[in-house]
């Protein structure tokens, strides 16, 4: 294992000026404070303001380690100073986002995390008293011009603060792994950079967008229900049952939550069904973009780029958990072509093809699965074995995919049944076959299973793991642990080496990463990007290769604008509906909310614009 | 700046992983088929009651005289500190120090391989027994008798559940690190021999960290 010993640990926190509103890069810090203790236990207090110097007085040459809470925000003043990020630092805010994951998700899948107040006071830290610190807090989002006395105040206050994350360190220590900490710490640094890039947005579609989505949200809604043949929507609110019976006119199952064991339309159940039932994918797709227009707030810089939290392990998976209407990426995929890259500028979507399949195999070792997906298409060659012929449609390789994925997520042949449209011994067959197929995964999740069982923590790669409480079937949900949490991990790895190669990430979902670059350095960019992607997987997993797709159609060069696989597949169909319905919504024209002469111009770009737009990818 | 020079003890130095160095840092993921975590010896050893919900076993001495695997100590305890162990002797000049107690601490391991050291309190001389020390009894007994046992309550006193897991199915796995082995590792820096320990400035004058 390699190790760094460090002879000195340094605290840190800071102070920065006014929020100049959502989506915005931090501002410049007012203060940047810290504590450092050498091995003799001799401590130093560098209280500093601008104008700093060129490199922290702290950072002398020799390894040190750097310990903060919530590390994102000091690496926004690190940023916005030309400070290089520490190379070692332990972010106890993640730290407590892993030590406490189980406890954290108990009876959900999402978790919310701690301020430093609060987890001092989970470890019986002394902390400090909440109406001076919101009082500190504001002092320095409040204004810009702090006077030398303020300027004082809010040092000592960081000092303060800087103790605070020294007590907690000292009470969180024993429980922190500290071998794989630093790569936690490097990771929550590293997306504050990311969130600084931002995603850039095409504001000439976006805002016309933003204005207008209520209006056209209704219209969808209107839509939606002549398509049902039912009042799904009254007078604006979405009504369940009316969409129940639509499901049983229609001969399509109703869901039931394996948790309430009611009847749902949650989404997660919806979305499993959606490829056996047209009807009910129309009802999916126009659903989510409903709620997504009723509520578009998209947080986007004066500089027209989307910024938002990503909040890090935010899901008990340890996957990052943003706002689903402020992140670009938690609207429904048609909307993804709001990002289009500026003049001479390009993005690039690069992601681990089949990630959760490859990790099974890599885990199971089960040599079926592991020559499957090295073949390309897993789900395509176990229905063409299955099925005993060469080339499978693409509704068989999908009913062969869903049951592969509906086995590792510890799916029953019950629910299987339900979304596939099939019968349940129809269901239960092919899963035998799935058996037969992959016996060594199937053994493997079986003993994941029974692990899980006896409440014995699932590890994954770099630490996060999760126990199961003894409830009794919780342990088949532990059963995607291994394959979601391992990606998460890897999730992490990629952002730290991409960043250590200088690469520019500007964001990423569970699986995949979009870079930015010049056009002409956009294709070397993104041959280092799938090599840092798969060595990552190379480091994780044992040697196993996962695969890094990014085809030539993942890379928008400027002016084209960038287009979701999904929305590729139906020739833009969805994207091209939404501008329709928003020019409809504006008299006919596409509008320009910006003011003067502007206008004018704005108007004849915003006019190319959307007729680009419509008539994108051909 | 600004330079004090009071001891800040347990922070430096520090080793930690190289983050350039991923795959030297990875878990070995073929744990995942066994009951058990992989062999590595873990370089932290916490003092604790074993977390709830975590099972755990621990070994019955075969020997009254000669204990293997747990002995009575002086433990000082403070709230926002790791516990320190204190020398007998020493403790018996702080007798009237109300943080120090008695304690046996026996050493277990849970069903995924942490092995980890359980302050037991003891009830004290004058006979009157407290529920918690002998619920906490109750289930070392009962952990030694060869069985996987969690603890799954804690009002009023502690309650258990056993595992049906025996140890047939999953065998404990005790490392080969001695009872005192853990000791060190568990309180490295915390072991008070003297009278100008650092502590001792702490409980009478308090401390700003």
């Amino acid at each position: 294992m390699s190790e760094i010993t460090c002879a000195r640990v340094v605290f840190i926190d800071s102070e920065f000026d006014a929020r100049k509103g959502q989506g915005e890069r931090p501002g410049f810090p007012v203060c940047i404070c810290a504590i450092e203790i050498d091995q003799d236990g001799r401590e130093t207090e560098h209280r500093l303001a601008a104008p700093y110097p060129a490199r922290p007085p702290w950072d002398r040459g020799d390894p040190f380690l750097t310990v903060g809470f919530a590390l994102s925000a000091e690496a926004g003043s690190f940023l916005n100073v030309g400070w290089a990020f520490p190379a070692l630092a332990i972010d106890l805010y993640a730290e407590f986002m892993v030590i406490h994951n189980t406890e954290m998700t108990r009876g959900g899948d999402s978790k919310q995390g701690p301020t430093l107040l609060r987890a001092c006071q989970c470890y019986g830290v002394t902390g400090m008293d909440k109406a001076h610190k919101e009082d500190m807090r504001s002092l320095a989002y409040t204004k810009t011009d702090h006077t030398p006395e303020e300027i004082a105040l809010l040092q000592d206050y960081c000092i303060e603060d800087g103790r605070m994350t020294m007590r907690l360190f000292r009470a969180m220590r024993p429980r922190i792994d500290l071998m794989r900490a630093p790569i936690r710490g490097a990771f929550m640094m590293e997306i504050e950079r990311i969130r600084c890039r931002g995603i850039p947005i095409d504001m000439l579609t976006y805002r016309p967008a933003e204005q207008r989505g209520p209006a056209v949200a209704s219209r969808m809604r209107e839509e939606l229900n002549r398509k049902l043949g039912a009042q799904v929507y009254l007078q604006n609110v979405f009504k369940r049952a009316a969409l129940f019976q639509v499901m049983q006119r229609n001969g399509i199952p109703v869901p039931v939550d394996g948790k309430t064991r009611k009847a749902s339309c949650a989404r997660k159940l919806i979305k499993n069904m959606i490829e056996t039932y047209p009807l009910l994918k129309h009802y999916y797709e126009d659903k989510r973009m409903i709620d997504a227009l009723t509520n578009l707030k998209l947080e986007i810089g004066a500089d027209g780029r989307n910024r938002f939290w990503l909040n890090p392990f935010g899901t008990k998976t340890g996957r990052n958990n943003p706002s689903t209407n402020r992140a670009l990426f938690g609207l429904p995929h048609t909307m993804r072509s709001f990002m289009k890259p500026p003049p001479g500028m390009a993005i690039a979507q690069i992601d681990y093809g089949c990630q959760e399949v490859g990790i099974a195999a890599a885990l199971s070792g089960d040599p079926a699965l592991i020559a499957d997906y090295r073949r390309g298409d897993p789900y395509r060659e176990f229905a063409a074995a299955a099925l005993g012929i060469l080339d499978p449609t693409q509704q068989q390789r999908q009913v062969y995919k869903a049951v592969v994925l509906g086995r590792i997520y510890g799916m029953g042949a019950g629910t299987l049944a339900r979304n596939l449209g099939i019968s349940k011994s129809q269901a239960q067959r092919i899963m035998d076959q799935m058996a037969a197929r992959y016996p060594v995964l199937n053994a493997w999740l079986d003993r994941v299973t029974t692990k899980a069982a006896h409440c014995i923590p699932v590890t994954c790669a770099l630490g996060l793991s999760l126990t199961a409480t003894g409830r009794p079937g919780e342990e088949r949900t532990f059963l995607n642990l291994p394959m979601q949490g391992n990606g998460s991990e890897l999730m992490r790895v990629v952002i730290v080496l991409a960043a250590a190669a200088g690469l520019k990430i500007i964001g990423c979902a569970h699986d995949s990463f979009l870079i930015e670059d010049t056009i002409d350095e956009i294709d070397r960019s993104v041959a280092a990007m799938q090599e840092i992607v798969r060595k990552a997987s190379r480091d994780l997993l044992g040697g196993f290769e996962l695969r890094a797709d990014c085809k030539p159609e993942d890379i928008v060069r400027y002016p084209d604008r960038f287009v979701d696989k999904r929305e590729r597949e139906v020739g833009m169909a969805h994207w091209n509906r939404l501008m329709t319905l928003i020019s409809e919504e504006n008299d006919g024209r596409p509008a320009d909310y910006r003011h003067g002469d502007a206008a004018e111009e704005g108007e004849a770009q915003i006019q190319d614009e959307m007729g680009k737009a419509r008539s994108a990818v051909g | 700046m600004t330079t004090k020079l009071h001891t800040v003890d347990n922070i430096a130095p520090i080793t930690v992983g190289d983050p350039n160095d991923v795959a030297s840092l990875a878990i070995d993921q073929s744990h995942l088929e066994e009951y058990a975590n992989p062999g590595s010896e873990s370089a932290v050893v916490e003092c604790a009651r074993p977390a709830k919900g975590i099972f755990f076993t621990v070994r019955a001495e075969k020997s009254k005289s000669r204990w293997q695997d747990r002995a009575f100590y002086f433990m000082l305890q403070m709230e926002g500190r790791d516990p320190y162990l204190v020398a007998p002797e020493i403790a018996k000049e702080k007798q009237d120090e109300d943080t120090i107690r008695p304690v046996m601490i026996v050493r277990y391991v849970t069903m995924a391989g942490d092995e980890g050291l359980w302050p037991l309190k003891l009830n004290p001389p004058d006979g009157k027994a407290n529920a918690w020390n002998t619920s906490a009894l109750n289930i070392l007994e009962l952990a030694e008798s060869d069985k996987w046992v969690r603890i799954v309550g804690l009002k009023k006193h502690y309650r258990h559940q056993v595992s049906n897991k025996t140890f047939a199915i999953v065998p404990p796995k005790f490392t080969d690190r001695t009872f005192q082995d853990l000791i060190n590792i568990a309180f490295k820096d915390r072991i008070v021999k003297t009278l100008d320990h650092e502590i001792w400035d702490v409980l009478e004058n308090g401390s700003d960290n």
